[in-house]
């Protein structure tokens, strides 16, 4: 059984019908990348998987389990010690995910205070320690200093180190490493991947950078206007991608060691999410689109290379 | 579920779609249009402006003279009254038997009452309102007695005690009384009215009169004349001397920047009311002149710098900002550097100041007026009127509630505007970050 | 941290030094004697009197005599009381219009910042709406305007209930407090609030709190260990200007409610052109003023590490 399971996942915000019937599952000590441009509902996704979505956003769920538990029927009171304790997550930017006038060290006790029956001091030793795990050098210094003090690579691993202080079962990462040095990027990235495989932590990586997710995912996820249009496994989805979007999504990617004539933007806009979309949202801008595609949205299909796919192509009759 | 081959063909080619273009901000006034609670507050304010300049004209009742025969009344018509004669009272022609009022007017209540025999003397009490004795009048061996003390419409109650030679007194006789309002001849005569058939013509007073008499609805008119001329004047003057210091200092920049601001700094240090009643005083005032032009000045003198550092602020931003430098690159000059970019982005941020300004400085001059450190007493301003008020405020609460209320209101409006105002420029801001 | 705070007090005692200048010169352009023919009746007795208060003196040395006095904190004696010291009357006046003022300020701040941070967290519901339109009004309307309303309102309760529970005006005990320092911190109170709403909305949307929550505190632990503080910090710097507003709105409030404080006291000296009491009051005026803003500054540094130890660079 997975470890976490959603099924047809919506998210509305007002008007805007932002995430519209998602999948996801994750396992133990796999990590599942979560792809799509910007504004595509994959960090709306993330948030609502903790309960932490802003109180005007409408969720539905057909299924929601997490480690065989119906995660539909916690109250707030109950999401509390979810948080931080069964599910964390790691944030975009850690110069504005920690606060600005607390030292690190405090940060991090805090988060074991609350969950553990730990004294403050024995805490803040355990914060050392972790930070120490998470190769922060001279740790004992550094959870004394405040947020302003550290570079982006040393905050980015002491807000992995809260997130891990208490032990989760699963880890969502949103954009880890978008804020961060390229040169740092590769190293935050190996201690998610290291902590995902000793400690058996499932792993949900939400990115936009499909060089991360070929290095780090099992499997992936390709999201297009709040529906995945394409998953499976990583190797797979990017050798032979199966959707137009996916494709798309490919050849604006700059990449290493390819020389590429040009890079391809993707003409268009994402659609408007108040207005009803009866057919595969991305249709306008697909290359490859039929009359079909603006009608009626295809089924979800596994096809002969492994992966799921929704696209009228691969219904088309030969 | 079947589907036609048709269904499969390929959609034709679509014109790539322009990359979406955000329609041009509105203006601001059209982005105040559309604010319920700024088009309300500016339709006070235009009105408030409106009846400061040409409301004395319409109600041209003098705001200094004094109505004495209707001292702190309530609101009152226009009507025709019946001037009596002032003169002293030499008692009723005949005899009494009850205790009666020959005559019930404000200008005096005459009362005669029977002699008693076992009386020395006769003490005589008013009281307005309730019914005790109240206030002792007189004692006075005569059988009549005619007040003048400060009459007004409305039910009095004398009383009659007589006083015994052995100091014991009587029971109280009483007679209630309303006097009807009449003018004196010597009012009349002082006042300059026309009297014809014995009887004069008297102007309504909408909002009733002050302690002193005088109509309130013209010193409010007059007095919404000095509070908005102090609320206008100064808050332009000291924001476009402010606004051309700071650009002096944002563009000159380097030590002269620094001394210049340095001198703001100072300024702003000043405690601002101290300041205020220091310069007022230091600038002093000649008899005769209504000390406006001394609290203009001292506000001046005191508020530039906020204008100052906001426009030198604007200046340094722009200087630093990529659009000048291309700009600049493209050959621009000075000049049109300011007016094109400088301006436009400067002149909302000054509105917005302004429109806070001009509240404050309407409570600086209430504010100082009330402290009689303000206009000089004849001059009329909604702070002196508040001072008057509030000597009175037990008794007519009115005096008080209806300068605060203009000053309140007028304040109000300006707030509500500038608060729209600056939300309109967030919006504005916004748009265009978009 | 220690130069910052050399380099604080030096420009604050430049600036009590600018305050002391200005304040000579100001007085000595107002126009005509101060010993006019009423005070001093033989031309011989208002000679005596100018050189008793070294107005014959050029202008350039009594400005030095007045810094070396004002150096040895020494204000001179009042023109209309002359057997009084202007430094006896501050010490006698200025604890009165203290408290009334650190009374007034608590108020302001507590109501201030609770009122804030509840309309933030009802952010465009009743509770924000109300909360606004009263803050709006506050501002609108005059403290003189509020504390004569207020006094009706006593006489009012007062004549009602048939015995004095609030007495009117005056001074002395506590029940003499209350009203006064709740109508001076009133304004204060408003705007604070206005400060604090925008300052916590900013904080709420924050991505720190977001991380807060995501580690599975509750709302109060949120508000107590990560927003209140953060919230603060603006509201902090305009403490100075808050203190200066109580201070001079002190005036009204005294001369309203009859309470014998400094402020009062200046107003009275104002009207009588004592020009030594006048100068003396508003330099001192000045100078507190200056040290609290001095005072404020440091604090800011406490709450806030960036400050305290960057030192200053804001």
């Amino acid at each position: 059984m997975s470890l976490l399971s959603v099924r047809d996942l919506h998210i509305h915000i007002g008007d805007n019908h932002l995430v519209r019937g998602v999948d996801l599952a994750v396992e133990r000590g796999e990590c599942l990348a979560l792809v799509g441009e910007s504004g595509s509902g994959k960090s709306l996704t993330a948030l609502s998987l903790m309960q932490l979505l802003p109180s005007h956003a409408r969720l539905e769920h057909g299924e929601w389990l997490f480690d065989g538990q119906d995660m539909r029927s916690l109250d707030e009171k109950a999401w509390r010690k979810v948080r931080a304790r069964r599910i964390a997550m790691v944030f975009q930017n850690p110069m504005t995910a920690l606060n600005p006038t607390m030292t690190i060290g405090q940060q991090i006790a805090e988060v074991i205070c609350l969950h553990t029956s730990m004294s403050r001091r024995e805490a803040r030793q355990r914060a050392i320690d972790l930070l120490e795990r998470l190769g922060i050098v001279n740790a004992p210094r550094r959870a004394k200093q405040y947020p302003f003090e550290l570079s982006g690579g040393m905050l980015q691993r002491a807000v992995i180190a809260m997130a891990v202080a208490c032990g989760p079962s699963m880890l969502i990462a949103d954009e880890p490493t978008t804020a961060l040095d390229v040169t740092v990027q590769a190293e935050v990235l190996a201690l998610l991947q290291e902590l995902c495989r000793d400690e058996g932590l499932g792993l949900l990586l939400i990115t936009h950078d499909l060089g991360v997710v070929e290095a780090m995912a099992k499997h992936l996820a390709v999201m297009y206007a709040g529906r995945i249009v394409e998953s499976g496994e990583c190797a797979r989805v990017l050798s032979q991608p199966a959707h137009p979007y996916t494709r798309a999504l490919q050849a604006a990617m700059p990449s290493l060691g390819e020389a590429r004539e040009s890079l391809q933007g993707i003409a268009g806009t994402p659609p408007d999410l108040s207005r009803q979309i009866p057919g595969c949202a991305f249709a306008p801008r697909c290359p490859q689109a039929m009359n079909i595609c603006v009608r009626e949205l295809p089924q979800t299909r596994l096809i002969e290379t492994g992966q799921c796919t929704e696209c009228w192509l691969w219904e088309k009759p030969e | 579920m079947a589907y036609l081959p048709a269904d499969f063909d390929r959609l034709p080619p679509q014109a790539p779609e322009a990359a979406e273009t955000l329609a041009p901000s509105p203006p601001l006034w059209q982005l105040l249009l559309q604010d319920m609670r700024a088009c309300l507050a500016a339709g006070v304010v235009l009105l408030v402006l409106v009846m400061a300049f040409i409301g004395p004209w319409l109600w041209p009742q003098d705001p200094a003279t004094q109505w004495l025969s209707q001292v702190s009344s309530g609101p009152s018509a226009a009507r025709r009254v019946d001037v009596v004669s002032d003169e002293f009272w030499h008692g009723p022609r005949q005899n009494v038997s009850a205790l009666t009022a020959l005559q019930a007017t404000t200008t005096q209540v005459k009362l005669a009452w029977p002699d008693r025999a076992d009386a020395m003397s006769y003490r005589v009490y008013r009281n307005a309102g309730g019914v005790g004795l109240g206030m002792p009048l007189i004692e006075t061996v005569k059988t009549h007695y005619a007040d003048r003390l400060q009459l007004s419409e409305q039910r009095y109650r004398y009383s009659v005690v007589a006083v015994r030679a052995d100091g014991s007194t009587s029971d109280p006789e009483w007679i209630e009384v309303k006097p009807e309002l009449t003018l004196g001849t010597f009012e009349a005569q002082l006042l300059g009215l026309d009297v014809m058939d014995g009887k004069v013509s008297l102007p309504s007073h909408p909002l009733g009169t002050d302690a002193l008499g005088r109509d309130m609805l013209s010193r409010i008119l007059h007095g919404a004349q000095t509070s908005m001329l102090v609320g206008l004047s100064a808050p332009l003057l000291f924001i476009t001397l402010g606004a051309f210091y700071g650009a002096l200092a944002g563009l000159l920049g380097g030590w002269v920047d620094n001394v210049l601001m340095r001198i703001a700094d100072f300024v702003v240090a000043l405690p601002f009311l101290l300041f205020m009643i220091l310069f007022r005083v230091a600038l002093g005032i000649e008899s005769g002149e209504s000390g406006l032009f001394p609290m203009v000045m001292a506000m001046v003198l005191l508020s530039w710098p906020s204008a100052a550092r906001l426009v030198r602020g604007q200046v340094l931003q722009l200087r630093e900002s990529a659009f000048v430098m291309s700009a600049r690159l493209a050959g621009a000059g000075n000049f049109y550097l300011i007016r094109r970019h400088l301006l436009p982005n400067v002149l909302p941020l000054l509105l917005v100041s302004l429109s806070f300004a001009i509240p404050q400085a309407i409570f600086t001059e209430a504010l100082l007026s009330f402290i009689g450190m303000g206009v000089v007493p004849p001059t009329p301003s909604w702070g002196t009127l508040c001072n008057e008020g509030i000597r009175s405020m037990l008794t007519h609460p009115h005096e008080l509630i209806i300068p605060a209320l203009a000053i309140s209101i007028t304040v109000l409006s300006f707030n509500v505007l500038g608060d729209a105002l600056r939300d309109a420029m967030d919006v504005k801001v916004r748009r265009s970050l978009r | 941290m220690l130069r910052y705070i050399i380099k604080r007090l030096a420009y604050g005692l430049l600036t009590i030094w600018f305050i002391a200048t200005a304040t000579f010169f100001a007085m000595h352009a107002v126009p005509g004697d101060p010993f006019n023919s009423a005070k001093a009746a033989t031309p011989q007795l208002r000679e005596n009197l100018r050189a008793r208060y070294g107005l014959d003196k050029p202008v350039g040395e009594q400005y030095l005599l007045y810094l070396g006095n004002m150096l040895q904190g020494d204000f001179g004696i009042s023109f209309t009381q002359e057997n009084r010291r202007v430094n006896d009357i501050i010490r006698e006046h200025f604890p009165v219009s203290a408290i009334l003022g650190v009374v007034a300020l608590l108020i302001a701040s507590v109501g201030g910042i609770a009122g804030g941070a509840v309309a933030a967290y009802w952010h465009n519901r009743l509770p924000d709406r109300l909360l606004m339109m009263a803050v709006v009004l506050a501002i609108s309307i005059p403290s003189f305007v509020i504390a004569a309303l207020a006094q009706l309102l006593i006489v009012q309760a007062n004549d009602l209930s048939g015995r004095s529970l609030l007495p009117v005006a005056g001074w002395g005990s506590l029940s003499h407090l209350w009203v006064p320092a709740l109508v001076l911190g009133l304004g204060t109170m408003a705007y604070l609030a206005r400060l604090m709403r925008s300052s916590m909305l900013d904080v709420m949307n924050t991505d720190y709190v977001l991380t807060a929550r995501a580690k599975g505190l509750g709302t109060w632990q949120i508000f107590w260990r990560h927003q209140l503080r953060n919230a603060l910090l603006p509201v902090v710097t305009e403490l100075g200007p808050t203190i200066a507003a109580i201070t001079t709105g002190g005036f009204v409030v005294e001369l309203i409610f009859a309470i014998p404080g400094l402020g009062r006291y200046f107003v009275q000296a104002v009207q009588q052109l004592d020009y030594t009491v006048i100068m003396g009051t508003t330099v001192f005026y000045g100078a507190f003023l200056v040290l609290i803003v001095v005072l404020v500054d440091l604090l800011y540094g406490v709450i806030d590490p960036r400050i305290r130890l960057h030192g200053g660079q804001r």
